[in-house]
């Protein structure tokens, strides 16, 4: 077992820097939805990582996410806290009341549920029209959204904006992680029979966690909405569930840093893929065979791996 | 389409039973009436009924209508 997450450690850090960064290195638009993604694929994170539960349905809760806000800020005439907040917690509402439903099965059960409530979320999007827009998505947001009277309407501002959200999730995740119910969480993922014998309600302790991701996905769709100004319903499909742990996994669940390594990663190849060929999913899709094949860590763990491999030459020397 | 045969398919596998081919046909029956019946009746959901009914079965037995638990 790993040692206990200390918090904040040098993953902070480095995710800080990399935040910074960012925009001097791609098109600051591209910067916004690797933020956004990253923060999605955080959920991820905290559920395969912490409580080793695999979920195909993360994308449900990003979608509700995405539509509480936009029909809050357009219907209500929400202000953009309000609205992310709103978002999260029917995330929250949803993955607590599905997530008690859904522990009571175990292994592949549980993520034949996860798929299955997901499909179903998707299609009662599609089902009741009047309320979603359908496959039109929903349109007629407010054209821009201010922070506190300051306008976010600007590229740059806007992922300063994106950035600090993301960042925010992130310490919230490692301080989950490194809390005392994280390490109950860390004990149902490495042995759950002998946590349920020590005397943890581990169904509960499962359907809290389920609960906090989908708060954290709900806000990542939240997010979203705000950055494109509608709610495409491609957010709440089936693509989007499995985009977010593509992402997860690429960048490793291990570390909640590896969900921006994953982001980044997968946003940057993919908008340089498409370029070249339409086909350019199939590639993601042979990266990651290989990916689980040879660095079943992530892109996160590469960086521990090397640091790792100097400390055993340094001992040598 | 590919994907939506795909999708109905594993739902009439795992209503029927993992593992059990008598369950395929039970699930492909009980599907493909559940998909025509809803059609007639609320045609915008009759998608969301056929995963409706996958997650009831996944949740009263798991194993399936026929699998063996």
């Amino acid at each position: 077992m790993r040692a206990a997450e200390r918090f904040p450690n040098l993953a902070t850090a480095i995710v800080l820097v990399a935040l910074v960064v960012l925009p001097f290195i791609v098109s600051v638009t591209l910067a916004s939805q690797i933020a956004i993604f990253a923060t999605g694929a955080l959920s991820v994170a905290l559920l395969l990582g912490a409580v080793g539960l695999l979920s195909f349905g993360q994308g449900l809760y990003l979608g509700v996410g995405a539509y509480v806000c936009g029909i809050l800020a357009r219907d209500a005439g929400m202000g953009l806290i309000p609205a992310l907040l709103m978002a999260s917690l029917s995330g929250a509402v949803l993955a607590g009341f599905l997530g008690s439903v859904m522990v009571r099965r175990h292994g592949v059960y549980f993520v034949m549920l996860t798929l299955a409530f997901a499909q179903m979320g998707y299609f009662a999007v599609l089902a009741f029209k009047g309320v979603t827009g359908g496959e039109n998505g929903l349109t007629g947001l407010p054209r821009q959204f201010d922070l506190l009277g300051l306008s976010i309407a600007d590229p740059l501002s806007m992922y300063g904006f994106m950035a600090g959200a993301f960042f925010l999730v992130f310490l919230l995740v490692q301080r989950i992680i490194a809390s005392p119910f994280g390490s109950v969480l860390a004990a149902i993922r490495e042995n759950e029979p002998r946590s349920e014998a020590l005397g943890y309600p581990v169904a509960r302790y499962k359907t809290a966690a389920v609960a906090l991701a989908g708060a954290i996905a709900g806000f990542a769709g939240g997010l979203h909405v705000i950055f494109l100004g509608f709610v495409p319903p491609s957010d709440v499909e089936l693509e989007m569930s499995q985009r977010l742990l593509v992402i997860a996994l690429i960048g490793g669940v291990g570390s909640p840093a590896g969900a921006l390594v994953g982001s980044a990663f997968y946003m940057i190849v993919s908008e340089a893929l498409s370029e070249i060929w339409p086909r350019w999913l199939a590639l993601i899709a042979l990266l990651l065979i290989g990916l689980v094949l040879f660095l079943p860590g992530g892109l996160w763990s590469a960086g521990r791996r090397i640091s790792a491999l100097f400390e055993r030459n340094a001992a040598h020397d | 389409m590919s994907a939506e045969a795909l999708g109905i398919a594993f739902v009439v596998v795992v209503v029927g039973g993992l593992g059990t081919l008598s369950g395929a046909l039970v699930g492909g029956i009980l599907i493909g009436l559940v998909q025509s019946i809803m059609s007639t009746l609320w045609p915008e959901g009759a998608q969301l009924m056929i995963y409706a009914s996958m997650a009831i079965v996944i949740l009263v037995r798991p194993a399936g209508l026929l699998g063996r638990i």
